[in-house]
């Protein structure tokens, strides 16, 4: 079918479902703006109240208020900043341990119908080389990604026909049929547009992890200048609630996300927590993750560079260890948008719990690895281009727990069944032992030397003393599964 | 997505089969490729080991215990038939 005839008959589709929907719109733009005005100044006791607070939150899983998220996004004292900063770490150390999750993102199709303004992928974009992977081409990618060592991928489309629910499905499916040597991707997370219930559920089918859906922006006026009238993605209504419908397709582990820059980060910080707030509000599950990618320049899209509402590294640092204080049991992706340096700060400043590493954002990108950056396949520009091994190295020196952790969504730890555990700041306890074994799996299979040493000699045995001085009796069991993975048994997990 | 009815006698059943054989957390979920997709559990987690066994081409059975071994056989045939109808309903 012809794209412009698909999108046709989509956008009839959409506007029958708008004038059908049930919810109510969460987001209200003028209580937002005055939450953030109201609180302009905030004096250093409420703010170090709020502090106290989201420490409490912690074993609880409560949210903070939108209210007390607007006092942090205003605070302006470098100290009481500080101490945020230092909150943000701890909370992601209480709920999580000190392992960061690793993943690759694996860009599917850069076709789109839509037209968004700040979009490499946009449909006007005539220096774009828009496709999508065959099945062969997506064998070589998975096989690029295995032999660095991923065993967990974000796989991203674009909006087209060429790239519909059934290609989804097929291309998870593919992934996860790749083999190379003792290698495979456990776990495909989806990043797609909207869908409807029926294409939810047929993609939910093939096994994915999480569905996730950034919204760009919570601002109305700001959401319909940047994706115009005529594309699908104009409709506010129809995105926003694009979880819930995923949520009661039966995908129960979905995530949210803001592209900063597009308008007053306070605002968009506030929108994530009302969206947050209607998913628990609706079925009692919130997010899983939270991303919070930032506007970089890309081809034939001016706004990326010349937006006013453009994020200072400062503020970013500041609005990723916000999310972890409004929202402390969710995780929280920190991607390779970002430069090495700026990573390296926010990691501990933002309290961030996965990350991706040896990325390449191009279609066909990975099995092109020595042609770098292939700019006109790509959606944005990738700041951070350490490659997987490398950035590993990186994390081991700053004391972290490199983890290619797939478990929590193999062994029924989902949905509802999930949450009291990332909640109540349990979840911890496998994260670290997972974490344990699938570093180990990386060190036998995939590690440089130096990798290996520093993994063998400090990282594995701290974290092994971590869990016999929390968890004695795990402990035992991590120690076996650990003996089976050195005599190369392979995905050993909790 | 199950009815409330069945969340309801399904709870009840764990709730009984747990403590008939001391297990500190049991729970079914659903098989969807690699992905095991809670559906409804009794009891809290443990952080040991779980167990596991498949009931039916499609649910899974999913245990904690720090008791003792028991005939795995005799929980397995206890499930039966609610899992056949979890997978009825479901389908």
């Amino acid at each position: 079918m012809l794209a412009q005839k698909w999108k046709e008959l989509r956008a009839e589709e959409i506007r029958k479902w708008e004038d059908s929907c049930k919810y109510e719109d969460f987001i209200d733009d003028r209580l937002i703006t005055e939450l953030i005005d109201i609180s302009k100044y905030p004096d250093k006791k409420q703010v170090e109240d709020i502090i106290a607070k989201a420490r409490q939150n912690v074993s609880s899983g409560a949210m903070l208020s939108p209210s007390e998220v607007a006092v942090l996004a205003n605070t302006q004292d470098p100290q009481l900043w500080e101490a945020i900063f230092e909150t943000a770490d701890w909370i992601k150390r209480t709920v999580y341990g000190n392992r960061i999750v690793l993943f690759a993102p694996l860009y599917l199709s850069s076709m789109c119908v839509n037209n968004c303004l700040y979009c490499g992928f946009k449909n006007t974009n005539a220096d774009l080389d828009a496709q999508k992977l065959n099945r062969d081409q997506i064998v070589s990618e998975v096989e690029v990604l295995i032999n660095s060592g991923h065993k967990r991928l974000i796989a991203v489309y674009g909006e087209h026909p060429q790239s519909d629910a059934e290609y989804i499905c097929q291309s998870v499916e593919t992934i996860y049929s790749v083999h190379s040597d003792c290698g495979e991707i456990r776990r495909c997370n989806i990043n797609a547009s909207p869908m409807f219930e029926n294409e939810y559920k047929q993609i939910k089918d093939v096994g994915i992890g999480t569905y996730q859906i950034f919204q760009e922006t919570y601002h109305h006026q700001t959401y319909s200048k940047v994706h115009p009238r005529d594309t699908l993605k104009h409709s506010y209504k129809w995105r926003v609630f694009g979880l819930h419908r995923a949520f009661e397709a039966g995908i129960d582990d979905i995530a949210i996300g803001v592209l900063f820059g597009l308008y007053d980060w306070k605002f968009e910080l506030l929108g994530l927590l009302y969206h947050a707030m209607a998913l628990e509000k609706e079925f009692g599950v919130g997010p899983h993750t939270i991303s919070y990618p930032r506007l970089v320049p890309a081809e034939n899209a001016p706004l990326t560079t010349m937006s006013k509402y453009l994020v200072s590294d400062e503020d970013f640092s500041k609005i990723v260890a916000i999310i972890r204080l409004m929202c402390p049991y969710t995780g929280s992706i920190l991607t390779a948008r970002e430069s090495n340096p700026l990573r390296d700060t926010i990691i501990r400043k933002g309290g961030v719990s996965q990350m991706d590493a040896g990325t390449r954002i191009g279609i066909g990108g990975y099995s092109q690895m020595e042609k770098e950056h292939l700019l006109h396949k790509e959606q944005f520009i990738i700041n951070d281009t350490r490659s997987l091994d490398d950035f590993i190295y990186d994390l081991c020196k700053e004391g972290y727990l490199p983890s290619f952790c797939t478990a929590g969504y193999r062994e029924g730890r989902t949905g509802a069944n999930f949450m009291p555990l990332a909640k109540h700041a349990t979840v911890k306890n496998f994260c670290v032992a997972n974490g344990i074994l699938t570093f180990k799996e990386y060190l036998m299979d995939y590690a440089s030397p130096k990798v290996r040493e520093i993994g063998e000699n400090h990282v594995i045995p701290n974290y092994l003393q971590w869990i016999e001085q929390n968890m004695p009796q795990l402990a035992v069991q991590v120690e076996e599964k650990l003996g089976l993975t050195a005599s190369q048994q392979h995905d050993m997990h909790f | 997505m199950l009815s409330e009815d069945s969340l309801v006698n399904i709870d009840y059943f764990l709730e009984t089969i747990s403590q008939k054989y001391h297990l500190d957390h049991a729970y079914f979920a659903r098989k969807i490729g690699k992905r095991r997709h809670f559906l409804v559990g009794y009891g809290n987690e443990q952080f040991i080991e779980n167990n596991h066994f498949d009931i039916t081409d499609n649910i899974v059975f999913f245990w904690q215990t720090r008791a003792d071994l028991f005939d795995v056989q005799i929980i397995r045939d206890s499930l039966l038939n609610i899992a056949r109808q979890l997978e009825q309903e479901l389908n």
